[in-house]
């Protein structure tokens, strides 16, 4: 684990997948007094992940858990949690529909209101709508305290082993592009069929309305507020380079 | 109780009643609204039987004893030979694990083109890639990467001998409380076009981003390839009477498409 600012702290595992590691984080934002826990990991480190939460979060305890989707890399953990923390409060984009969390076993939650602003835990949270997202019922989320945008499954990369643990301000030649490219193409199957001038556009216009000091995705390296414009150009290369390609089915 | 929609082919359905979307439109009725009636949203589950059976999606965990339960009926006995589901989210394989245990010779099936399986409790799965068949005996099914997707690991199927594909989260629509079974062509009032575009701006939000010709060339790919007799998706009514209104369906997702990106994604995610 490792704290990226005062109040964030970044709990990273990491997943082989061919010669690459693939992140799957979640994060604290932590006064001090209150924690709110963003995504709850997969259920392959369930041991590790709860005792560095457990290292972190100490007697306070945890308050809020806010889920950004329902897939398990990010919800695959919820009950482990409940047993470990107790009441917290449970946060969702994914409250309506056949398998909200309650009957996902994951207990009582409370709905994301998508496109606003809450106070949740005293920290003012915004839930814009995410312009890539592998499940419909995704929620970024801007945490106004510490000026951190998170954003799921949006903007992930590949990267190597002795990265593991490191910002995009700590690696020596940045994020690869071709990380970000292939990551993208397969965690998001859709993106042959857009025009990557909309979401370009779409991006753009969420992380000037934020200004955002860290990009914190679930699926890579925190991306500290120097390092956006070369991600941004970069990510909207591998969607020009993704869209390029014309979908066809296997014969 | 399930209905057979082609030879050996059984659509089970479940329903949600949308309480929201039916306060919604009886304030603004579109079209195909009659005014009073319940609005719900489906999720569907399909068994494949030949000689040897295959249940493609398991509904959501709520919906468990359900799916059990005509299944059992169904099977009548028999076993459940594969167990597929499409994409590894709740409402469409929420009861892998449970009829896993109901059915323990059961062969679970993945995505060949998985990674980290094991994330996802497939990692035993047995593997299938676009392309690939499976012999049932009287009916072969053919798996193939989701042609209109969302998450990376997803099946479409195609059955080839009553060319029957199910296309998972495309074409799905609401139909009216007294809808639930029946195929589109039996709707009194069908307004495709705005039950298409009701469902599909908000499960599959990207379409707000497409590049329409590419969504159009893949929709005569389909046809061109499969030239399906039925379509089965998961949220939607059974596609199927006659291969004029097969194809008219498919057809009608590119105006659908083209209004999405027109007026944007729904902004609310409940259906």
């Amino acid at each position: 684990m490792k704290a990226i600012t005062p109040d964030l702290i970044w709990l990273p595992e990491c997943h082989a997948t061919d010669a690459r590691h693939k992140h799957i984080s979640a994060y604290l934002i932590s006064s001090g007094k209150r924690n709110i826990l963003i995504d709850s990991s997969s259920h392959i480190q369930e041991e590790e992940f709860v005792s560095k939460l457990n290292n972190c979060v100490g007697k306070t305890g945890l308050d809020a858990l806010i889920l950004t989707h329902s897939d398990l890399p990010h919800a695959g953990n919820v009950q482990r949690l409940r047993r470990e923390f107790g009441g917290f409060s449970l946060y969702a984009a994914f409250t309506g529909g056949t398998a909200p969390p309650e009957v996902l076993g994951m207990g009582d939650s409370t709905a994301i209101d998508m496109g606003r602003t809450m106070e949740i835990c005293g920290r003012e949270l915004s839930f814009p709508w995410p312009p890539l997202a592998d499940v419909t019922n995704t929620a970024w989320i801007f945490d106004h305290g510490s000026s951190t945008l998170f954003t799921a499954d949006g903007f992930g990369h590949f990267h190597s082993s002795g990265s593991c643990e490191l910002t995009t301000a700590e690696l020596e030649k940045g994020v690869r592009s071709t990380d970000i490219l292939d990551f993208h193409r397969y965690t998001l199957p859709w993106l042959p069929y857009i025009d990557p001038n909309r979401i370009r556009d779409a991006l753009k216009s969420l992380i000037t309305t934020y200004d955002p000091s860290c990009i914190a995705p679930v699926h890579g390296n925190p991306i500290m507020a120097a390092d956006i414009p070369t991600y941004m150009s970069q990510l909207q290369d591998a969607l020009v380079a993704i869209s390029n390609t014309t979908p066809t089915i296997r014969a | 109780m399930a209905r057979e929609i082609r030879d050996g082919i059984y659509w089970i359905t479940d329903c949600d009643s949308k309480a929201g979307l039916k306060d919604k439109f009886e304030d603004d009725p579109p079209d195909w609204y009659d005014g009073q009636s319940e609005v719900h949203i489906p999720s569907h589950a399909y068994l494949v039987k030949g000689e040897k059976s295959l249940l493609f999606d398991t509904l959501s965990p709520r919906s468990g004893d359900k799916i059990s339960n005509e299944l059992n009926e169904l099977l009548d006995g028999q076993s459940l030979d594969y167990l597929v589901p499409s994409h590894p989210e709740p409402p469409h394989a929420g009861n892998t694990m449970r009829l896993s245990n109901e059915f323990p010779d059961t062969t679970l099936v993945a995505p060949e083109w998985s990674q980290n399986p094991e994330l996802y409790y497939l990692d035993e799965a047995r593997q299938y890639g676009a392309g690939d068949t499976l012999d049932l005996g009287t009916k072969v099914v053919e798996f193939q990467k989701a042609i209109f997707p969302d998450v990376a690991m997803s099946f479409w199927l195609f059955e080839r001998e009553t060319r029957t594909l199910f296309t998972v989260d495309w074409l799905g629509m609401p139909h009216l409380g007294h809808e639930c079974s029946d195929y589109i062509d039996d709707f009194d009032r069908l307004d495709l076009h705005n039950r298409f575009f009701h469902f599909h701006r908000t499960a599959l939000f990207w379409l707000q981003y497409a590049n329409i010709d590419k969504i159009a060339a893949t929709i005569a790919q389909i046809e061109d390839k499969y030239s399906p007799t039925t379509l089965a998706p998961a949220h939607g009514n059974v596609i199927g009477h006659t291969e004029a209104t097969v194809a008219q369906a498919m057809e009608r997702m590119i105006p659908v498409t083209e209004e999405i990106i027109n007026r944007g994604r729904s902004e609310q995610f409940e259906v």
